[in-house]
Formats: C-alpha cells, sequence, structure tokens
C-alpha cells in the first residue's frame, strides 16, 4: 500500500535532525517506517526477496552515510527511494551472473497445493517480463505501478522531466503487453 | 467519430489528465470500441502485474532495522571521514586554558627579569659585569630603562593574550550559533 507523503512529514523532519547528530534510535524510527516501501521497491526492480533484503539494508546503510546530503524540502521517501532503486541496480548487476529463472522462486506464501500452480507460473511469467525491461523503464514502472506514485513523485524520485516519465512508463506498458500477449487474452 | 485518444490514455488511466482534455478523452471513450479496449488492456495489465506477490523477507522487520542499526558507522558525518574536525572541536574549549598558561608565564617571566635587573644594579654588579653592562647599556637612566622597556613588554604581551582570548570567544560564539 502506498503511503502519502505527508502522513510522517513533521515528527520525520525532527527524526532526520535527531539522526544527523549521531541519534541511531532515531535513524531506527525512520528505517522502521520505510523499510516495507523500500523492501518493495527493491524486490519488484531486482524480483529475489533475499537480494532485495540485502539491497534494502544497503539502501539504508548508505542513506546513514550521506545523510547530510538530504534536502529536507523533498520527501524523505523521495530520497530514500532514490538511493533504494540505485542499490537494487547495483545489488542485481552483482548478482546477475549467479540469478536463473530457476534460482529465483516467488516467495509462497502458501503450501503450494495443485491448484495454485497455474497461478504461480503466471506470476513468474510476469515478473521475468517486467525484469525483462530496461532499468530506466522498469523504475518508473515500479513506483508508478507499485508504489502508485504520480508522475510528478517519479520526476522529483528520478530526477528526470515529466515528459521523461510519461515516455518511459509507455514504452514499458507496450513492452509488457507485448510480452505478456498470452496472459493478457487469457485474462 | 472523432481522432483516437490513444496518445492520452495512459495519463488518463493514471489520473494525471485534467481540463479540457480529460473531458474530451471522457467523451471519445463513450462512442469509441477501440480505445475503450486500449483502456481495458492498461486495466488488464495492473492486474496482471499486481499477481505478482509482495517480498516475503525472511526475518522480522524488527530484525531488519537492528541489523541496519548493527551496520551502522558512529556519527553519519564521522563515517565520511572528518576526524580532523572532530579533534579540534574537542581542542577548542580549552583554548582560553593554554592561553591563561602563556599569560602566568609571560608574568612570572617578566617579573623574575625586572627583579633580577633592580638586584643586580643595587648590588654594583652591572657597572663591574661586562655582560651585565651590555646588558642595560650606558644609558644615564642606569636599571630605570631596562625596566621600562621589559614593563612595555609585559603589557603588549598582556595585549596580545586579551586579544587571541577575543578571538576566541568571538570564534566559540558563531559556532554555537552556527549549530
Amino acid at each position: 500500500m502506498a503511503v502519502t507523503i505527508d502522513q510522517y512529514q513533521p515528527d520525520e523532519q525532527l527524526l532526520i535532525r535527531r539522526a544527523l547528530c549521531g541519534d541511531r534510535a532515531a535513524y531506527g524510527e525512520l528505517v522502521t517506517r520505510h523499510q516495507q516501501g523500500v523492501v518493495n521497491v527493491v524486490y519488484r526492480m531486482c524480483g529475489d526477496s533475499q537480494l532485495a533484503q540485502e539491497a534494502a539494508q544497503e539502501a539504508f546503510l548508505r542513506a546513514w552515510q550521506h545523510l547530510d546530503r538530504y534536502q529536507p524540502d523533498q520527501p524523505f521517501r523521495n530520497w530514500i527511494y532514490r538511493i533504494a532503486l540505485n542499490a537494487a541496480l547495483d545489488a542485481l548487476r552483482r548478482a546477475r551472473p549467479m540469478l536463473s529463472a530457476e534460482s529465483v522462486a516467488l516467495p509462497s506464501q502458501e503450501p503450494n497445493p495443485e491448484s495454485m500452480l497455474e497461478i504461480k507460473q503466471r506470476a513468474e511469467q510476469v515478473r521475468q517480463a517486467v525484469l525483462a525491461l530496461p532499468d530506466a523503464c522498469r523504475s518508473v514502472l515500479v513506483l508508478r505501478e507499485y508504489e502508485a506514485m504520480t508522475y510528478r513523485e517519479i520526476a522529483a524520485i528520478l530526477e528526470i522531466p515529466l515528459g521523461t516519465v510519461m515516455s518511459r512508463l509507455n514504452y514499458a506498458r507496450c513492452q509488457l503487453r507485448q510480452s505478456l500477449a498470452a496472459l493478457m487474452e487469457v485474462g | 467519430m472523432t481522432e483516437h485518444v490513444t496518445r492520452w490514455l495512459n495519463e488518463y488511466y493514471d489520473g494525471a489528465l485534467t481540463g479540457n482534455r480529460k473531458v474530451q478523452v471522457e467523451r471519445h471513450l463513450i462512442t469509441c470500441t477501440t480505445c475503450r479496449d486500449e483502456l481495458a488492456a492498461l486495466t488488464r495489465l495492473s492486474s496482471l502485474l499486481q499477481e505478482v506477490p509482495p517480498p516475503v523477507l525472511e526475518i522480522y522487520p524488527e530484525q531488519f532495522t537492528s541489523q541496519v542499526n548493527l551496520r551502522l558507522s558512529r556519527k553519519p558525518q564521522e563515517a565520511l571521514g572528518q576526524a580532523g574536525s572532530i579533534s579540534w572541536q574537542k581542542v577548542w574549549p580549552y583554548l582560553p586554558l593554554s592561553l591563561v598558561g602563556i599569560w602566568a608565564f609571560l608574568q612570572a617571566f617578566l617579573v623574575v627579569a625586572g627583579l633580577l635587573i633592580i638586584g643586580l644594579s643595587w648590588n654594583g654588579v652591572v657597572e663591574s659585569h661586562p655582560l651585565a653592562a651590555r646588558l642595560v647599556g650606558e644609558s644615564a637612566l642606569g636599571w630605570i630603562w631596562p625596566a621600562l622597556e621589559i614593563t612595555g613588554l609585559y603589557w603588549l604581551g598582556m595585549l596580545l593574550v586579551f586579544l587571541l582570548f577575543l578571538s576566541w570567544l568571538v570564534g566559540y560564539v558563531a559556532l554555537r550559533r552556527g549549530k
């Protein structure tokens, strides 16, 4: 579920100021608040739970190290998401030779009865199609489809013009519609 | 039939279209099955994307936070290697103490030196000893002139110490306000 920008803003700035003074507990609170979103974004980018966990932790560590560069006029979420996207791409680059369709299984939340097999296969197909998108387009798609962000928010996070957001999103959707044509018709 | 609105459908679907353009798209969609199908395809694609389940972490959220906390370096800025400025900040409050030390040393030195010259002059050592005579000089004022010189040096030293203390005070106040 997407979190609205203003939901955490007022005391979030206080937490950031405390963290800047070395208060780890305050930073821990920030981690707790944004962990789900960061892990989700990273997972959608790299498609592997284990990798996503590591990359998300890496993102929070990078954010801590460069906390003095954070601009208070933008939501902390935007800033941490930008770091998370980069961390996800770095993790993916490092791990890609080792990852394969077989080694990366979808997270199983239920026992896996036979009736679930088809759904799981479909989800796997979709996941592979998303992973096959170019990094730049995938970033826009993930923020729009999974984080329900507006075009302006995406543009701010990725530091790209609004028009580029639209064109990348359009391209990503066209590509997905082609690669998932069979599934689209079935549905 | 009006022109197709497929180029605006992404924005319309994402709720980014406003004003006349939005009205135009909505009107067109009522009559055009091709554009309606396109819109339905976007909806279908979003549904498919949501079929990929969210990640399931092997650890609890609290553990995640703890693990991050364990890997954090001391302070954010310290992690980037600003150790030099930190040590200066530690030294900064002790600067007045060193100034007091300099002042005490100057005072002791000048008092001792003054007393020594006065004592030597009274005992007639200055006249009999060539080195002492050279130090005091052959002034008509005798030992008074060197004593005045020493007093002048004393006040000069005091002024210097005072100025150093003043600059420290200004710097300290500026630092506090900056924080």
